[in-house]
């Protein structure tokens, strides 16, 4: 076959259908326009040379001034330059660039599957720090861990959200977990700008998800992917869910294993798995104080999801995992030489 | 373009009678599904009064529209693909196919950025420095993977005859 006939074939199949817009489309972008709903959308790599170069400047500044911050070990990644955007989760704790975490996941574990242990949780507050504008390491968003229950069952309750809904009492998110395995039980959570609300409500085999906006509720029920799946959450991935499965693991020199990442898809809610190796050790001093930590790192021995960036090796992804509590330190995603984004624990109490 | 700016719901709405059909249209043979294509249109315009402010109206706003149109694709091919990965289980229906069933077959069979490159150079006449520019990636990488993208496409389509 003829590359002009394949053209052909391509311009054919494509250009003879045509798309009308369903009913209930503007609506919904009504609806979610109302509902304070906002979308940033992607820039191109190349859009500004000019805007690369002043945010390149800013970084190199921002990193000299706050260097003292993240004295670790000698095995630290260091990229040369860092860009926008230092956080690595947004104000409710969803983690913001979850491409290249799903780039470095697959469909199957590649190591030994953890399983999550409720018993090792304890109730606290901790609050992790991003690089703000300038050098300000700025506490970006809060997760607290109580004991609660859950139509008369005993659970454990977190909570979350940015510091000053926090504080105010009106934490964005809550979740009711089972006190031995954390199955997901109940969810609530803030949608669009607050004046919306979605809500999950976890059954032995399906989720009922409930959106609300303007005062209006539609549900939908979606199977989950496989039951025994204790971390089978719907939507984003966020801080708390990884943080909480960091409490079980057993974690030592030449420890592997497979974390579940929770995903959704239009039908279902299912995991794919995020593998994860000891990469070494390191002292970290943070501002909510100095550690003894585990560093770990994404591993992907078996590749099964695209690369993140086709024309460059994936960004390394590493967690620092208190060697004492096994609490979350630090988080970092580093594209050598590109950019570095970076979350750190600014306080933490436990009982 | 200032009632778009100042957030007004009946000049959104304008620009969405507009342009929305165009731009399903594209949004769905890049994605190829109508209802990932619903959801980049949606997505749009829901944002689209915030961003209207970096439109310097140099351009046609059609233009404009369909750049951030193929963006957002892009990223929902980015990240959808990896769902449908997840969600389907390998089995392929067996009923006789059209011509052009096998070509949208085929064209799934690509990675997200090469369908965008096949459909953006091929149906949509953008010429490589726009595709490097929407891609992030360099012209004659564009150049490359057309030409390598196309030849998978035909190694598919013969092996389906």
């Amino acid at each position: 076959m003829r590359p002009e006939e394949i053209e052909e074939r391509i311009r054919d199949a494509m250009t003879g259908e045509q798309t009308v817009p369903r009913n209930g489309l503007w609506e919904s972008i009504a609806a979610r326009r109302g509902a304070g709903d906002r979308v940033v959308f992607p820039v191109s790599k190349n859009d500004s040379i000019l805007k690369t170069l002043v945010v390149a400047g800013t970084a190199a500044a921002v990193l000299l001034l706050v260097a003292p911050f993240f004295k670790q070990g000698g095995q630290e990644p260091q990229p040369a330059v860092t860009r926008g955007l230092p956080s690595l989760t947004d104000d409710e704790g969803g983690i913001l660039s979850p491409g290249a975490l799903m780039a470095q996941s697959s469909a199957t574990p590649a190591f030994m599957p953890v399983a999550p242990i409720g018993s090792t949780l304890r109730p606290g507050n901790w609050s992790y720090a991003s690089i703000s504008n300038g050098a300000e390491l700025r506490e970006s968003f809060r997760y607290s861990i109580a004991h609660s229950t859950y139509q008369g069952t005993a659970t454990w309750l977190v909570t979350s959200g940015n510091p000053e809904r926090f504080a105010a009492g009106r934490a964005t998110d809550s979740l009711w977990l089972s006190t031995d395995s954390l199955r997901p039980l109940y969810r609530v959570g803030r949608a669009g700008n607050g004046n919306g609300r979605v809500e999950h409500s976890y059954r032995k085999d399906e989720v009922l998800i409930g959106h609300t906006v303007n005062g209006y509720t539609s549900w939908t029920v979606k199977p989950l992917r496989d039951s025994t799946d204790n971390t089978s959450y719907g939507g984003i991935l966020r801080l708390p869910d990884l943080s909480l499965q960091f409490r079980g693991m057993a974690l030592s020199t030449g420890w592997r294993g497979s974390l579940p990442l929770p995903t959704e898809n239009p039908t279902m809610i299912a995991s794919i798995w995020l593998n994860l190796a000891v990469d070494g050790e390191d002292e970290l001093i943070v501002p909510a104080g100095r550690f003894s930590t585990w560093r770990l790192r994404t591993a992907n021995p078996d590749r099964t999801m695209p690369r993140y960036d086709p024309e460059h090796p994936d960004p390394g992804i590493y967690f620092w995992i208190s060697k004492d509590r096994q609490w979350l330190i630090q988080m970092s995603m580093v594209n050598p030489g590109k950019w570095r984004h970076d979350q750190v624990l600014f306080s933490a109490t436990e009982e | 373009m200032a009632r778009l700016r100042a957030g007004e719901m009946d000049a959104l709405r304008e620009v969405y009678q507009l342009h929305a059909t165009d731009l399903l249209g594209l949004a769905r043979r890049l994605t190829g599904s109508v209802s990932d294509a619903e959801d980049v249109v949606q997505d749009l315009f829901v944002g689209l009064p915030e961003a209207i402010a970096k439109y310097q109206e140099r351009g046609y706003l059609r233009a404009w529209l369909r750049r951030l149109t193929v963006r957002l694709a892009l990223m929902r091919l980015r990240s959808g693909r990896l769902r449908r990965e997840v969600y389907l289980d390998g089995s392929e229906p067996s009923v006789t196919r059209s011509d052009a069933r096998q070509v949208h077959e085929a064209l799934a069979m690509l990675g997200p950025d090469d369908r965008a490159i096949v459909v953006l150079k091929i149906v949509e006449g953008y010429d490589h420095a726009e595709i490097a520019e929407l891609l992030g990636i360099r012209r004659n990488a564009s150049e490359v993977r057309l030409h390598r993208a196309l030849a998978r496409l035909r190694k598919l389509l013969e092996e389906d005859l």
